[in-house]
C-alpha cells in the first residue's frame, strides 16, 4: 500500500506541475506580448507595462521566470484580475459556494438515480425496458447541457411559469431564514435537474456493464451451482463488487465540482465559477481565466488522487498490481 | 483481437451500429448535398426577422433574418469537418505515441504511460478553452487544438494493443528477419491494433463536435462560419420570442453526436463481444 501511495502522490504532483508549465508556456507562445496579454488592455501605459515587466521578471531567462511563477503560485498568488481589480484566488473562492451547491447536489442525485437505473437495466437485460433505457441514456449523453438548460427554461419557466428562469435568489423579494432556503431551492431545481439528467447516463451504463461483468465471474457461477438463491447472490456478492467502479466515477465527477457545471451555470445565470469564467472570456481577462483553469486542474488532480487511494484501500487487487 | 474484420458481420450483430450508421449516413448526405438542400443562402440575412416556422422559411428565421433551416444544413458541414479533422489528429497522435510506447517498452514506455495518465487527468475542455481564447477562435485553431489535446485516450488503447501484439509470432518473426523497429511498428503493430482506436475515434468525433458547440456557446466560435453551437448561442437571448432559432440546431447536434456514440458502442460490441455485451 505504501508503494502505491507514493506512486500515486507523485503522479498527482506531476499532474499539477504539468498543468502549471502548460499554463506558463501558453501565455508565452500565444501571439502577442505576454505582458500585453496580462495587462489586458489594447494600449496600456508605459508605467503599467514597466510594473508588469518587473512583477513577472520578463527580463530574466524563461526558466527563471517559470520558477518565479511557481513560487508565486505556492504563495497563493494566482495573479490579479484586472477587470475586477482583485486577486484571482479571492474571486474564485467567492463564487465557489454556489458552484459547489449546484454541482454536489446534482452529482449525488445523478449517482443515486443512475446506479439504481443501471441495476434495474442489468436485471432486465435484453428486455424492452433495458433497451429503452439504453437509447434514452444515449439521447441525454448526446445533449449539449446548455441546450437542455435553454429548453428547460423555455418549457418550465417561460411557458408554464412553474419555476424562476435564472439566478439563485429572487432579488425583488429578498427572503430571510427558512424563506431564503426555499427561495434558493426553487431556483436550484431547474439547473440541478439539467445537470442530473446529463450525468445519469454514465452511471447507468457503468453500473449495468459492471454488474454484467461480475455476473460472469467464476465465483458467482460457483455460488449458483451451490444452489444459493439469485437474490442472495445479487445482494451479497454482485452488488458489492459491481458498485466499486461507479464509486470511482462519482469521485471523478466530484472533482469537476468547481467547473463541471460551468455551461449550465451560464444558462441559468447561476452566480458560480462558471459565470465568472464567462465574464473572464468576454472581457479577455486572461489572468482570471488562467487562474480558473489552474484551480480546476489542481482540484481535479487532488480529488482523483484521493479517489484512487480510497479505491486501492477498498480493493486490494488494485494496489497489488 | 486480430480477427478478420467483416462489415457484414458487424452490421448483423449490433442494432446500435445499424441505427448509428443510418443516422450518420443522413447527416453525411446533408453535408454533401448542402447546396441542393438549402432553400436560401445561409449567409444572406435578407428574410423577415424572427419569422415563425412554416411557409417559405421551413424552420423560421433568426433575429437577423437568416433562414434557420438552410443555416442548419450548412452547420452540418462545419460540425463534421471539426469532428473528423480533430478526431483524425488525435487518432494519429494517439496511435503513434501509444504504439511506440507499447512496442518499445521498458523505460520509454514508463515515461510515456506516465505522461498519458497525466494528460488524461487534465480537464481537456478547459485547456481547449484557454488555448482558443489566447490563440484566437478561427475554425482551424479550434480543430487543431481539440485534436492536440484529446490524444491520450487513443494512446492508452493503442499502447495496450502494441504490448500484446509484440509478443505474437508474426511480429517476432519479422524481428528475426531483421526488419527495422519503425517498419514493424507501421507494418504490423499499428494495422493490427487499430480497431479499438477506430471505435474510440467515433467517440472522439462526437466529443469534438460537442466541444466546438460548447466553445461557440461561450462566444469562442469562429464568427465567419455558421455552426450549430453559434446558432444556439445567438438564439439563447430570444428563447421566449423565437424558440426555434436555438432549438433546431440543438436537435441537429443531438442527432449527429448520438450517431457517433451508437457507432462507437456498436463497434465495441462487435470487436470485443465479452466486454461490450449490451443486449442490443
Amino acid at each position: 500500500m505504501k508503494r502505491y501511495l507514493l506512486k500515486r502522490v507523485t503522479t498527482g504532483l506531476l499532474t499539477v506541475l504539468i498543468a502549471i508549465v502548460l499554463n506558463f508556456f501558453l501565455i508565452h507562445i500565444a501571439p502577442g506580448d505576454p505582458i500585453r496579454i496580462m495587462a489586458g488592455m489594447d494600449h496600456p501605459s508605459s508605467e503599467q507595462l514597466e510594473a508588469l515587466y518587473v512583477r513577472y521578471g520578463l527580463d530574466k531567462p524563461l526558466l527563471v521566470q517559470l520558477g518565479q511563477y511557481i513560487v508565486n503560485l505556492l504563495h497563493g498568488d494566482f495573479g490579479t484580475s484586472y477587470t475586477y481589480n482583485k486577486p484571482v484566488v479571492s474571486l474564485i473562492l467567492e463564487t465557489m459556494g454556489p458552484s459547489i451547491l449546484l454541482a454536489l447536489t446534482s452529482c449525488v442525485l445523478a449517482f443515486v438515480l443512475g446506479t439504481l437505473l443501471g441495476l434495474f437495466a442489468a436485471r432486465h437485460q435484453g428486455r424492452w425496458m433495458d433497451n429503452l433505457l439504453s437509447y434514452v441514456s444515449y439521447l441525454f449523453d448526446s445533449m449539449p447541457p446548455f441546450w437542455l438548460g435553454l429548453v428547460a427554461i423555455l418549457v418550465f419557466a417561460s411557458t408554464l411559469h412553474w419555476l424562476p428562469t435564472s439566478g439563485m435568489v429572487n432579488l425583488r423579494n429578498p427572503q430571510q431564514g427558512f424563506g431564503y432556503v426555499l427561495d434558493v431551492l426553487t431556483h436550484l431545481l431547474l439547473p440541478c435537474a439539467t445537470m442530473t439528467l446529463i450525468q445519469i447516463p454514465q452511471y447507468l451504463r457503468l453500473t449495468r456493464s459492471s454488474v454484467t461483468q461480475v455476473m460472469q465471474e467464476d465465483y458467482i457461477i460457483t455460488f449458483r451451482a451451490t444452489g444459493m438463491s439469485e437474490k442472495t447472490i445479487f445482494r451479497r456478492y454482485v452488488l458489492k463488487n459491481a458498485i466499486l467502479p461507479t464509486l470511482t466515477a462519482f469521485g471523478i465527477s466530484l472533482a469537476y465540482v468547481v467547473a463541471g457545471a460551468a455551461l449550465v451555470e451560464i444558462v441559468y445565470a447561476w452566480p458560480g465559477t462558471g459565470r465568472l469564467m464567462l465574464n473572464a472570456i468576454n472581457r479577455r481577462d486572461y489572468p482570471l481565466l488562467m487562474g480558473i483553469y489552474l484551480m480546476i486542474a489542481i482540484s481535479v488532480s487532488v480529488i482523483t488522487m484521493i479517489v484512487d487511494i480510497l479505491y486501492a484501500w477498498l480493493d486490494p487487487r488494485i494496489r497489488l498490481k | 483481437m486480430a480477427k478478420q474484420f467483416s462489415f457484414k458481420r458487424c452490421w448483423k450483430q449490433s442494432a446500435h451500429l445499424r441505427i448509428g450508421l443510418v443516422l450518420f449516413a443522413l447527416v453525411l448526405l446533408c453535408a454533401l448535398l448542402a447546396p441542393l438542400l438549402e432553400t436560401h443562402d445561409p449567409y444572406r440575412l435578407d428574410g423577415p426577422v424572427k419569422a415563425a416556422p412554416g411557409g417559405e422559411y421551413w424552420l423560421g428565421t433568426d433575429a437577423l433574418g437568416g433562414d434557420v433551416y438552410s443555416m442548419m444544413i450548412e452547420g452540418t458541414r462545419t460540425s463534421l469537418k471539426v469532428g473528423f479533422i480533430a478526431a483524425l489528429i488525435s487518432g494519429v497522435l494517439g496511435m503513434l505515441i501509444g504504439g511506440a510506447a507499447g512496442f518499445i517498452g521498458e523505460r520509454t514506455d514508463r515515461v510515456i504511460s506516465e505522461l498519458i495518465n497525466i494528460f488524461l487527468m487534465l480537464p481537456t475542455f478547459f485547456l481547449v478553452l484557454i488555448t482558443v481564447a489566447l490563440f484566437g477562435s478561427s475554425m482551424t485553431n479550434v480543430m487543431i487544438i481539440i485534436g492536440l489535446t484529446s490524444w491520450p485516450g487513443n494512446a492508452r488503447l493503442m499502447r495496450v494493443q502494441a504490448m500484446s501484439l509484440k509478443e505474437r509470432v508474426f511480429v517476432k518473426s519479422a524481428e528475426a528477419l531483421g526488419e527495422s523497429k519503425a517498419s514493424i511498428l507501421f507494418r504490423y503493430i499499428i494495422p493490427n491494433g487499430i480497431y479499438p482506436v477506430v471505435a474510440n475515434t467515433a467517440m472522439g468525433i462526437a466529443s469534438a463536435i460537442l466541444m466546438e458547440a460548447s466553445l461557440s456557446f461561450l462566444g469562442l466560435g469562429d464568427p465567419n462560419i455558421i455552426s450549430w453551437g453559434q446558432m444556439v448561442y445567438a438564439g439563447r437571448s430570444y428563447m421566449t420570442s423565437a424558440w426555434w432559432v436555438a432549438t433546431f440546431p440543438g436537435i441537429a447536434i443531438i442527432i449527429t453526436v448520438m450517431s457517433f456514440y451508437l457507432i462507437c458502442d456498436g463497434l465495441n460490441t462487435v470487436l470485443n463481444p465479452k466486454a461490450g455485451k449490451r443486449g442490443a
